[in-house]
């Protein structure tokens, strides 16, 4: 059974686009700022229209935000 | 701490709260009132604080201008009610199951049992369903500060 692994790099833009807090990115994107810490964590995985709202709120492809990676086990 | 979870754990007392209070009811009219089983069961009137569970909505109200349900917390929610059904229907299953085994297929019981059966389902719902709902959000991390 293949083994899905999602990561992302929301932490490190966040920073080089002018230090916005989660909170500010929550707002942007409308969710909570709980969601954009489990997605950061890796712990949920965004839907699509989320994912790509989020990487247009950075103005860079959703690939340079989402990797995905699949093990097979 | 967001709204679904405020309103689960203040269900979960709620529901803990009142079937401890049934329960401490039923074994005082029976163990120290001495009262029939059938009389001791009217301790089960403290089940009527599960009520207080149609507050919760108004306790906890939605903030305006600012999101406080988005996909993640529509998926824990959809997740939490596949339990709670599921739940649902193995207790549904039980409570139709365990009365034709013991009493026999010619017994009878009344039909009194019908509504406190509805009612036990509601409240196995809302209890397994608020369970669920603190579980996953605890087990999805503690939503700490970065």
């Amino acid at each position: 059974m293949a083994k899905s692994n999602l990561s992302n790099q929301i932490r490190r833009l966040r920073f080089e686009n002018g230090q916005i807090t989660q909170q500010q990115l929550a707002d942007k994107v409308g969710v909570t700022r709980q969601t954009i810490i489990a997605i950061e964590s890796g712990k949920y995985a965004p839907s699509l229209p989320l994912a790509f709202k989020i990487a247009r709120n950075f103005g860079v492809p959703i690939e340079t935000v989402f990797q995905y990676e699949a093990e097979d086990s | 701490m967001n709204r679904a979870q405020k309103i689960a754990r203040f269900n979960l007392i709620v529901i803990l709260i009142a079937l401890t209070l049934s329960a401490i009811a039923v074994s005082v009219f029976y163990f120290v009132v001495d009262l029939p089983i059938r009389g001791a069961f009217g301790g089960f009137g403290f089940m009527g604080i599960t009520g207080l569970m149609g507050l919760s909505p108004l306790l906890y109200k939605k903030e305006r201008g600012k999101v406080s349900f988005d996909e993640r917390d529509e998926l824990i929610n959809y997740r939490a009610v596949l339990v709670a059904y599921s739940v649902f229907w193995l207790v549904f299953t039980a409570a139709c199951m365990i009365p034709w085994s013991i009493i026999g297929p010619s017994g009878s019981i009344s039909v009194n049992v019908l509504p406190i059966m509805l009612f036990g389902i509601g409240i196995t719902l809302m209890l397994v369903h608020s369970l669920v709902i603190l579980v996953q959000y605890g087990r999805r991390g503690k939503d700490g500060e970065k």
